[in-house]
């Protein structure tokens, strides 16, 4: 399979006045044409800043990509000027957000917002982006598409705002679409719906997707290849069928044991004890080390590596330190 | 719309009805009437000044005098002056009111063409050098008593440097002259606006930073728009949306510093006119131009609201 993105190395760190915050550290991620893969991880593991990475939307004065590569095609984007970078945004790469109830803008009109980029972008008229806008909004589900582009946000509820994000998302037919916790804020019946819709659209228009989430449930739903950050690094890679049965990581094992399941009759909710550590204080070994079950002396000490264990799975643990490259 | 409007206008009656009662009783409350600088002419004697005050009906008990006033203004008939004998208050009161009014609009629109860019060139920017001046500019602004900022500029500019007028609407006696005009109106509307223009500025910067932190501009940025068209067209309509209720708010502002500013400058207008009714005790002119007052009042807070929904599409009346 092709590559779309390749992302090597990438280092995003806040320049706070007294210290410096490595958010995302050393980052390497693949993409394919037409993949799904779900970056999973806690608040504050890096995920989100990954992501706004890509998009060239680090929060600015303070956050800056100091280091690494990031590569949609043969195009490096930590290279490119500001102008260039927006001709990438919404058209290449485009983005949905995890609060569609204020990711649209409350004074302009669904068909506005729409409209907005399809003209930006493919240079087209209004009258042509009007009716693409409305087709757009059939295909993810408006049944009154000629209406709801006269409406404003505020009359659609939270599912319906997601899907015209999507809809906005999708007018360019991007190559990647990254969806940052799509379904976190929506009710449960919705959230099913709009990963179906996000199935469905990533075939017909053969989009990849980065998800960016921590809701595993999602992540079995959508996902191909699971990758797992925690504070600010990729600790374990591995494909959908494999991460649930067999999680190599004790963080990752963790995560997955603190879902319910409908069969298993649990006393009391598996959780992880702690928090991820604060970025800026660090501990010099593995920076799970202080949550981690598995712990033992060498952790404390040495950093691990992430470390290849076959050719689809790989994982940051000493645990597995002596397993040459099995298989 | 229309039946809002409708509702809103029929609303300000009892209002008007409840400024009316409050200022005739506390008018009336002020020690001293009209007659008080007559007696310093001796060519009038006690029993003419009991003439008067019985012939204006002054003797009466208050609420007497009050609705009769009230019977008066349904009819639209609001006095003549006790002082300016015979003169009706409206003649008076018209002959000054287009230059308080120029000078309010002038001062109003300049607050709002200076305050709204420097507003949003601070937000953009916050914590740079920009931000940093303006935003002591406008600490300056709103601190400076605008009676001495008058003073101020009158000596500097009028008196050392000689650049502007030091007071009038006009120069006396040379035909009328649309840039002499502008002449004599720039130095009281800067001083009338200065205040204004300072919390407004301060006022548009916040908004507009609390707006640019919003997710629809971290959407309107992922769309790959550029920085100005992400601020301009998704972020100014919204950060404006608080700023004209501060607008239609100012009007009451205006009318207060119109008469300190009136003064300074020796400015035909209401303004001067109330001060000279407010000393001399000369009733039906108070009243009237305390009417006058709390209807543009009750007009700016009116236009505020029609704004508001015409911006805001969430606001339906």
């Amino acid at each position: 399979m092709a590559s779309l993105l390749n992302i090597e190395n990438l280092k995003t760190y806040f320049f706070q006045k007294k210290h410096v915050v490595p958010a995302v550290d050393g980052v390497d991620l693949k993409l394919n044409k037409g993949e799904t893969v779900a970056l999973v991880g806690e608040s504050g593991s890096g995920k989100s800043m990954t992501s706004l990475s890509i998009m060239g939307l680090v929060p600015k004065p303070g956050g800056e990509i100091v280091d690494g590569k990031i590569m949609l095609e043969d195009i490096n984007l930590t290279e490119l000027s500001e102008d260039d970078m927006c001709k990438v945004r919404g058209k290449e790469i485009s983005m949905i957000f995890q609060e569609p109830m204020t990711s649209l803008n409350p004074v302009l009109t669904i068909g506005e917002q729409l409209v907005e980029v399809i003209t930006y972008h493919q240079g087209v008229n209004r009258a042509s982006a009007v009716e693409k806008a409305i087709e757009l909004l059939q295909i993810v589900g408006f049944s009154r598409a000629e209406e709801i582009i006269r409406d404003y946000p505020h009359r659609l509820s939270g599912g319906m705002r997601q899907r015209v994000m999507i809809a906005m998302a999708m007018s360019c037919n991007p190559k990647l679409l990254i969806a940052d916790e799509p379904t976190t804020a929506l009710d449960v019946t919705i959230q099913a719906q709009i990963l179906e819709l996000l199935k469905n659209l990533t075939k017909e228009f053969d989009t990849s997707i980065l998800l960016i989430t921590h809701d595993l449930g999602v992540v079995s739903e959508l996902a191909e290849r699971v990758i797992v950050m925690y504070a600010g690094e990729i600790v374990e890679e591995a494909p959908i069928d494999e991460i649930f049965d067999e999680p190599y990581h004790p963080y990752t094992e963790g995560l997955i044991k603190s879902v319910p399941t409908l069969t298993g009759e649990i006393e009391r909710l598996y959780s992880i004890k702690g928090n991820v550590p604060s970025p800026d204080s660090l501990p010099k070994g593995c920076r799970f080390a202080s949550r981690c079950n598995k712990v033992f002396g060498r952790c404390l000490e040495e950093k691990p590596q992430l470390k290849s264990i076959s050719n689809s799975r790989s994982v940051r643990c000493f645990l597995y330190d002596d397993e040459e490259e099995v298989e | 719309m229309i039946a809002y409007i409708i509702r809103r206008i029929i609303l300000t009656i009892p209002l008007l009805l409840g400024v009316s009662v409050l200022s005739f009783g506390i008018v009336q409350l002020a020690p001293g009437d009209p007659t008080a600088l007559m007696m310093d002419n001796p060519g009038i004697s006690q029993e003419d000044r009991e003439a008067f005050l019985e012939e204006q009906g002054l003797n009466d008990p208050v609420h007497v005098q009050y609705v009769r006033w009230l019977g008066d203004i349904v009819t639209g008939d609001f006095g003549e002056s006790l002082i300016y004998q015979g003169t009706p208050v409206t003649e008076l009161i018209m002959a000054r009111l287009p230059n308080t009014l120029l000078l309010m609009v002038v001062s109003a629109l300049l607050a709002i063409v200076v305050a709204i860019p420097f507003g949003i060139v601070s937000a953009r920017k916050p914590y740079s050098l920009t931000d940093y001046t303006v935003t002591t500019a406008s600490f300056l602004g709103m601190a400076t008593p605008n009676f001495w900022f008058g003073l101020v500029l009158i000596m500097l500019l009028s008196v050392h440097l000689g650049w502007f007028p030091s007071g009038g609407v006009a120069t006396l006696n040379e035909p009328f002259s649309l840039l002499d005009r502008i002449h004599h109106l720039i130095l009281p509307a800067i001083v009338l606006a200065t205040a204004e223009t300072a919390s407004l500025t301060r006022y548009t910067r916040s908004s507009m930073l609390d707006v640019l932190d919003q997710d629809y501009i971290r959407t309107a940025r992922a769309k790959g728009f550029k920085q100005r068209k992400v601020v301009y067209k998704h972020g100014l309509r919204n950060g404006l949306i608080p700023v004209l209720t501060l607008i239609g708010l100012m009007l009451p502002t205006f009318i207060g510093g119109s008469v300190v500013t009136e003064k300074i400058f020796n400015w035909p207008g209401i303004g001067l006119l109330f001060i000279d009714a407010t000393f001399q005790r000369d009733y039906p002119m108070i009243m009237a131009i305390t009417m006058i007052s709390a209807t543009l009042v009750i007009i700016g807070n009116l236009i505020a609201d029609i704004l508001y929904a015409i911006f805001d599409p969430r606001i339906e009346y």
